[in-house]
């Protein structure tokens, strides 16, 4: 029993971290429709920043993490400013093509700075774990997932209950409707862009100290977001936050029964399925009806 | 007519200039086992391996525009079928060749049939074969069958061309790909100019709904590309195999090979002929340049995956159509068009971001 | 002083030329309408002078400053508003939502409330809607909530795309007086349909457009007797309800 209590805390703060990487992923989508196949590699980046900082402490890591995010933030706005944006009325698969290629450039660029594999940083935090009713988890992965929780809250907060937030799901819902109503739609997806980036080099940050990096794993994490993403449907962002909790318990729970790569490839096998029967996602029903009560929107903020 | 006398078929500069570079190419590539050590030769096949993998991707990927990732599938069910097969069970490795190519062909076939019939978008074709392969992949590192996480050896002590193996020079081999090459780009050729089916990809590619509209009957014809794609490149896969003498999930089912199939026909020119096979050739170039450079191998393949990325991202970025669109409009430029051109197929661009209509 | 001025205006939809040098000029606080058969290039001619389509023009200039190389979004801030053809509402956000949203980039925060609560009264069947999702309202809901949407910002110039597509005929009526209520008001309007009686009903002058090309122009009441009207257009046109693309 308490074994399925460790696991199930353990997937819940993991889940919590697929959460934040997937709705950078979720907003992008939503927003530009570009299916975004650097995004892992977006985490990659915020991994290896922090890595490099070097931080020696708790401040310093937290500082590198957040010079982390920035410069994911700053590579995904460029990204989409000098190579995406010009393709987007094109038509055509070019941002697909585009963003792929990009990921096996930054995991290659990795590859050549870092050869080493699972590289780590020691405990950046000023406790070692915390044991309760025979659960212990270590101190970086509880505060990794309190920090995604909170990051995802205040990213909700900012696209249900802000003015700038009101825009980015103007723009989602109707692109026209947008330019319509004035809106700079080109500032918009760079900024959404940017934001996704950032949010994704984040989650790199806060799970360098839980997960070692090697340039690999960048692909791995995109298709999880891709898995959050769809299964969460694209309905709410809440959607994107329920299917990311649910991947880290399943992922958890799994190992319990299956080896290894066996469970990857059925989790892989079954999202193959996902894509097939529901590509607006699972979740969307269920989700749409935790929408915020109150959203009317604040006019006068920013 | 054409059948008549070839000859009337060079009636434009560019296609004089064309017939020339591919005589003189054909000649070389015959001649090249004679001209270098055995080395160079074994990166000759290596570079024709290349160009067999771009060109087979690109019958469904670039002519249909199906942008597939389970290609790396059919690349491992070749490698597999003939690990399995001849190395466990003694099976002549042609007839491995011949199982790893079906069982491609009707995985193709099945995957383009049920991605049309859901109605899959090609973004989520990209993503779905993607996961596909990834499941591929697991099941084949846990399966002793598929060698698990140890991967298949080499068994076996028969050589020549009934058994697709020469240990020691590697000449075999690239004769074997270049007849394969020749075969398949003839045969592709033909079927794309000749028969109904290979005329109706490219309107498939343009507008599957206006194509379906013209009577094509589109996710028949679809389902039969991909089958044929993946078929072919399923022979890459099994050659490969025969010549590294070991094949692993890590080997032969891993993504970068589907992206480079990807890329490099994208590089030579998605939908063209002669692209996926002259970037497939050159990717290989550049490879063996960086090699001489010294750089540990290691890094060979980072820099070439780099390079890749770098070139594909330029590519699309400024709107070029790869190298062969580059070569046509360079050889008319110099030579002159000869007669008045043909429309061009590509739609107008339209400058602007913003029109969500016309995208 | 002129609001809109066109003149040798040419749009392109994909390969093909939709709208061959057309002008048109509306000046301020004029109701001019805009009619054509199903085709004829109307939604081209907006689409092309808020700059979504790809343009040529000699002169394409709104209260005297030129738009040409201006991005849609601004033009839509410099107070030249469309109320597009099939509404492109956003149809997960609320009656409210949408309406503030009209107001988000161009207008003036602090009259946004005030503005809104005149959308309300002059169309009270939003304000009762206020919190239901703009995609589950009907017809004539939405035609509304696109019109209150382009009249948050206090728009110069309001362009309606055939604002009577698709709707009841009763509906059509009480969406037509608003839009007199509107130009009354001062703010200048260019109308587009293919519904003549309604449109002349409503305009001072008018424009006929035809395969791209501008075949009639001149004030309505002469237009309504003109030879053009009666010999092809209103026969085939003017029948109303046929859909258009
Ligand atoms: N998305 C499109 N792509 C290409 N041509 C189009 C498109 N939409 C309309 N057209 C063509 O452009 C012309 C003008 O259409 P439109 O401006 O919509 O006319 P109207 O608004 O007067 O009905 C028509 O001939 C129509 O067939
Ligand atoms: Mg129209």
């Amino acid at each position: 029993m308490s074994t399925v209590l460790q696991l199930a805390s353990t997937g819940l703060l993991q889940g919590l971290i697929y959460s934040l990487i997937g709705i950078g992923l979720y907003l992008v989508f939503t927003v530009m429709r570009v299916v975004n196949f650097a995004h892992g590699y977006f985490v990659l980046i915020g991994m290896y920043g922090v890595l490099s900082l070097e931080p020696k402490g708790f401040f310093p890591f937290l500082g590198a993490v957040v010079v982390a995010a920035l410069g994911g933030a700053l590579v995904g706005y460029l990204v989409q400013r000098l190579l995406l944006e010009s393709g987007l009325a094109k038509g055509g698969h070019s941002q697909l093509v585009i963003t792929l290629s990009l990921g096996i450039a930054i995991q290659y660029l990795f590859q050549v700075l870092h050869p080493e594999p699972f590289e780590t940083i020691p405990n950046p935090y000023p406790f070692e774990a915390f044991t309760s009713s025979g659960v212990t988890i270590s101190a970086p992965r509880m505060a990794a997932g309190v920090l995604s929780l909170v990051l995802v809250l205040a990213v909700s907060f900012l696209v249900y209950r802000t003015r700038i937030g009101t825009i980015i799901r103007g723009c989602s819902e109707s692109l026209n409707g947008a330019i319509h109503v004035g809106i700079n739609v080109r500032r918009v997806y760079r900024l959404t862009f940017a934001l996704g980036c950032g949010l994704a080099a984040v989650a790199g940050g806060l799970l360098l100290p839980i997960q070692p990096v090697s340039p690999a794993l960048g692909l791995e994490l995109t298709i999880k977001a891709f898995i959050v993403v769809v299964i969460g449907g694209a309905g709410s962002l809440w959607g994107t936050v329920a299917a990311g909790v649910l991947l880290g318990l399943a992922e958890a729970l799994g190992s319990l029964y299956a080896p290894g790569t066996f469970a990857t490839a059925l989790v892989y096998g079954l999202f193959f399925l996902v894509i097939l029967v529901r590509p607006q996602g699972l979740v969307v029903r269920a989700a749409s009806r935790i929408k915020p009560a109150e959203t009317s929107t604040k006019v006068g903020v920013g | 007519m054409t059948l008549r006398n070839p000859l009337r078929y060079l009636d434009t500069p560019l296609r004089r200039v064309n017939a020339v570079v591919v005589t003189v190419a054909l000649l070389f590539a015959l001649v090249y086992p004679y001209l270098v050590p055995p080395p160079m030769v074994g990166v000759g096949f290596v570079a024709l391996l290349y160009a067999l993998r771009n060109f087979t991707w690109n019958i469904a990927g670039g002519y249909v525009g199906q942008l597939s990732l389970s290609h790396i599938v059919a690349f491992g069910t070749g490698a597999f079928s003939v690990a399995v097969l001849t190395w466990r069970h003694e099976v002549n490795a042609w007839i491995a060749l011949v199982v790893g190519v079906l069982i491609s062909a009707v995985v193709g076939f099945l995957i383009s049939l049920l991605m049309s019939r859901f109605g899959v978008n090609a973004f989520f074709l990209a993503l779905g074969t993607l996961a596909l392969s990834l499941a591929a992949a697991g099941v084949a590192a846990s399966w002793t069958f598929l060698g698990d996480t140890n991967g298949i050896s080499y068994s076996g002590s028969e050589e020549g061309f009934a058994h697709l193996m020469w240990y020691i020079d590697p000449s075999g081999f690239y004769y074997t790909t270049l007849g394969f090459l020749v075969v398949i780009t003839i045969g592709i050729a033909a079927l794309m100019r000749f028969t109904h089916f290979g005329r109706s990809l490219p309107f498939i590619r343009e507008d599957p709904v206006i194509a379906a509209s013209m009577g094509i009957k589109v996710v028949r014809n679809q389902a039969l590309a991909m089958a044929l794609s993946m078929g072919l490149t399923s022979i890459a896969g099994t050659l490969i195999a025969q010549y590294v003498q070991i094949v692993s999930y890590e080997s032969v089912l891993t993504v970068e090979i589907g992206v480079a199939m990807m890329v490099g026909s994208i590089i030579g020119g998605a939908g063209t002929l002669a692209g996926p096979i002259v970037a497939g050739i050159g990717i290989a170039v550049l490879e063996e340049f960086l090699r001489s450079f010294a750089v540990s191998s290691a890094n060979v393949s980072s820099y070439t995956q780099i390079a890749y990325a770098v070139v594909v991202i330029l590519l699309l970025r400024f709107g070029t159509g790869g190298i062969m669109p580059l070569w046509e409009a360079g050889v008319r430029r110099v030579f002159g068009t000869g007669r008045k051109p043909v429309a061009p197929a590509a739609a107008e661009p339209v400058g602007e971001l913003v029109d969500g209509r016309v995208g | 002083m002129t609001t809109l001025e066109i003149e040798g205006l040419t749009v392109k939809r994909g390969r093909s030329e939709v709208l061959h040098q057309v002008d048109l000029v509306v000046r301020e606080g004029e109701c001019v309408c805009l009619v054509g058969s199903n085709g004829a290039g109307k939604t081209s001619l907006i689409e092309g002078v808020l700059g979504l389509l790809p343009t040529k023009a000699k002169t394409l200039s709104f209260q005297g400053e030129s738009l040409l190389g201006v991005r849609p979004w601004d033009r839509v801030r410099r107070g030249l508003v469309v109320v597009p053809q099939n509404r492109d509402l956003f149809a997960g956000m609320t009656v409210e939502e949408n309406l503030r949203l009209g107001a988000i980039a161009a207008g003036d925060r602090t009259t946004a409330d005030t503005v809104l609560a005149e959308i309300y009264e002059l169309f009270p069947r939003l304000a009762e809607r206020a919190e239901q999702l703009a995609g589950t309202l009907s017809g004539g809901e939405r035609s509304m909530l696109a019109i209150g949407r382009g009249l948050m910002s206090r728009p110069k110039m309001l362009v309606f795309d055939e604002p009577s597509l698709g709707l009841a005929p009763l509906v059509v009526t009480s969406i037509m007086r608003t839009i007199a209520r509107i130009n009354e008001r001062g703010t200048t309007v260019l109308l587009v349909e293919q519904n003549v009686h309604q449109a002349f009903a409503l305009a001072s002058r008018a424009y006929v457009l035809e395969n791209g090309v501008i075949a009639g122009e001149g004030p309505t009441d002469e237009l309504a007797d003109s030879e053009l009207m009666r010999r092809g257009y209103l026969g085939s046109a003017a029948t109303g309800g046929v859909v258009t693309t």
